[in-house]
């Protein structure tokens, strides 16, 4: 482990229910440079670590007399009561306790939580899941709360409980998406009746700014991390920058506008069940191309999958494209689904698996290997393991030559939830919970 | 900043706010009884993938067999941004007494 790295070593050692595991620091960088040199520095550094080895694979582990304790009673309702319960009073309370997204937030208090969770048939001490890497069980309880922060509307409650649902999935990998030093964040795109019901916008700037229910949705899935899933800039979250989609974004698709079935009927949901799918994502990547040409705005976008330093280059992952209407119209009067798209772009996205630096190569041919061909004597990488891994949707407005790439980050899946009652019946509108 | 905590079903304050945060702690692992040397043990070593942790996984290794230890087992996680899977951990549990796992770049 180098330097950087004991703050979160610290905090999953504790999280993991093992303070005292035992930490040994490697003393120099040695990711990136030559093996040659690595292994030079690699048996200096060995001996600087072998007292901390030793001690820690031979000596007498602390706290080794202590019981193992049963798992605490989940305080899922806890509240507190400010001395200064001024608007500004407890924002300066929820910042200084890192409860907070660096935006001020909207008071938690007992009767708006309340309200948030008539929009649910779950009981509020209901574990939807643990979330890394604090692995702290997430309560719907603690979802309404956090939704009340982000300035949700009562009603938006069960888009975000389907999204945390599909983000708790492994196959997601929430943990590695939160703890990594890549800029990936989660994004929820929601489909069905129910986006058009919430007015959640799937056109015109659907990534930017404009739209209450994009911009609050996204924000709660933010503040769930970092208050559930314990995702804290500099100590569980190492993002070595950051990026505008870790504030948190929430999209449509644009059904109305696109010429095939939307995503969630491609996932095998009925077209009037509603859905939410968690996409662990870089900020789009905008990819333009003037022709009209079908063929010309496929190989614009297929190239612009393994472009250097992308996230599709070196990981094994399920990339979002995201098709502006005008942009699906001309691609679609060319004759293509969407399957032929995904098949379009795979074919056409491969490059040839050489010119990297040493260190990536070698990354390339670890991380992606089940994506690395072989064909007539050269070795291709492929955006993906196969063409149905790559996501297709169609959003955007109705008003210019604009495409986009969602490269998600390592070892994550996009994963669809459909928004449903607790007994796991869809509902078709959200007002369905507070009626019954 | 002062304040105090209540729990729900107490006297209704006038301002009373829910804690985002679950109040929970871990479960509390017990650390597996230490032998009193290395020597003459089998020591496992789980690689993350990350840029040289082989090179100095394998240094690591060969120190370890020159200082007495009986064998070494590496074996590296499948992703470098995913936990490794229980059937790794199951072979490094039933094939080494005591293992080195690699954290971070």
């Amino acid at each position: 482990m180098e330097s950087g790295f004991v703050a979160l070593a610290n905090y999953e050692r504790k999280s993991l229910g093992m303070p005292e595991l035992p930490l040994a620091l490697v003393p120099y960088a040695m990711g990136g440079i030559p093996p040659e040199q690595a292994r030079q520095l690699a048996v200096d550094a060995f001996g600087k670590m072998l007292g901390e080895i030793s001690a820690a694979l031979t000596g007498e582990p602390r706290g080794s007399a202590a019981p193992v304790e049963a798992k605490a009673v989940v305080a899922y309702n806890a509240t507190l009561m400010p001395d200064d319960s001024s608007f500004d009073g407890v924002n300066r309370l929820f910042y200084e306790r890192q409860w907070a997204d660096g935006l001020p937030i909207v008071p938690p208090t007992v009767e708006r939580v309340s309200a948030m969770l008539r929009y649910t048939d779950l009981a509020p001490d209901h574990v939807l899941g643990k979330m890394g890497p604090s692995w702290h069980p997430t309560t719907v309880h603690h979802v309404a709360v956090n939704a009340v922060m982000a300035g949700c509307r009562p009603e938006y409650l069960p888009v975000l409980i389907a999204g945390i649902q599909a983000i708790l999935d492994p196959e997601l990998n929430c943990y590695g998406t939160q703890c990594t030093t890549n800029p990936a964040g989660i994004m929820l795109l929601v489909n069905g009746p129910i986006a058009r019901e919430l007015d959640i916008n799937g056109g015109t700037n659907l990534f930017g700014q404009g739209w209450y229910a994009n911009g609050t949705i996204g924000r709660a899935v933010r503040l769930c991390l970092i208050n559930i899933g314990g995702g804290y800039p500099g100590t569980s979250d190492m993002s070595t920058l950051g990026s505008p989609n870790k504030w948190g974004s929430c999209i449509a698709e644009n059904e109305a506008l696109s010429p095939w079935p939307p995503f969630h009927v491609d996932r095998g949901f009925a077209p009037d069940t509603s859905t939410v799918t968690a996409i662990a994502t870089t900020s789009p990547q905008n990819v333009t191309e003037l022709s009209a040409d079908p063929r010309a705005i496929l190989d614009t976008l297929a190239s612009a999958f393994l472009v250097a330093g992308s996230n599709c280059t070196y990981f094994d992952h399920e990339p979002m494209v995201v098709l502006g209407p005008i942009q699906a119209g001309h691609v679609a009067r060319g004759g293509f689904d969407k399957q032929a798209i995904q098949r379009y772009l795979w074919e056409h996205g491969k490059i040839e698996l050489k010119g990297f630096s040493a260190t990536s190569d070698k990354v390339i041919r670890q991380w992606k290997v089940h994506s690395i061909k072989t064909e007539d004597g050269k070795e291709f990488v492929y955006p993906t393991r196969r063409p149905e891994d790559i996501g297709v949707i169609v959003a955007g407005g109705d008003n210019g030559p604009h495409c986009a790439l969602l490269a998600t980050f390592n070892g994550t899946h996009l994963i669809t939830r459909a928004i449903s009652r607790a007994d796991g019946t869809p509902v078709r509108s959200v007002q369905e919970f507070v009626r019954s | 900043m002062t304040m105090s905590e209540t729990r729900a079903g107490d006297r209704e304050p006038s301002q009373r706010l829910y804690v985002p945060v679950p109040n929970t702690s871990a479960d509390s692992v017990q650390p597996a009884k230490r032998p009193p040397s290395f020597k003459g043990l089998r020591v496992g070593f789980l690689g993350n993938l990350k840029s040289n942790c082989d090179v100095l996984m394998h240094a690591a290794e060969e120190q370890m067999l020159m200082l007495g230890a009986a064998s070494t087992l590496y074996r590296e996680k499948e992703s470098a941004s995913l936990g490794a899977t229980a059937a790794l951990l199951d072979e490094l549990a039933a094939n080494c007494e005591v293992a080195v796992v690699g954290l971070g770049n």
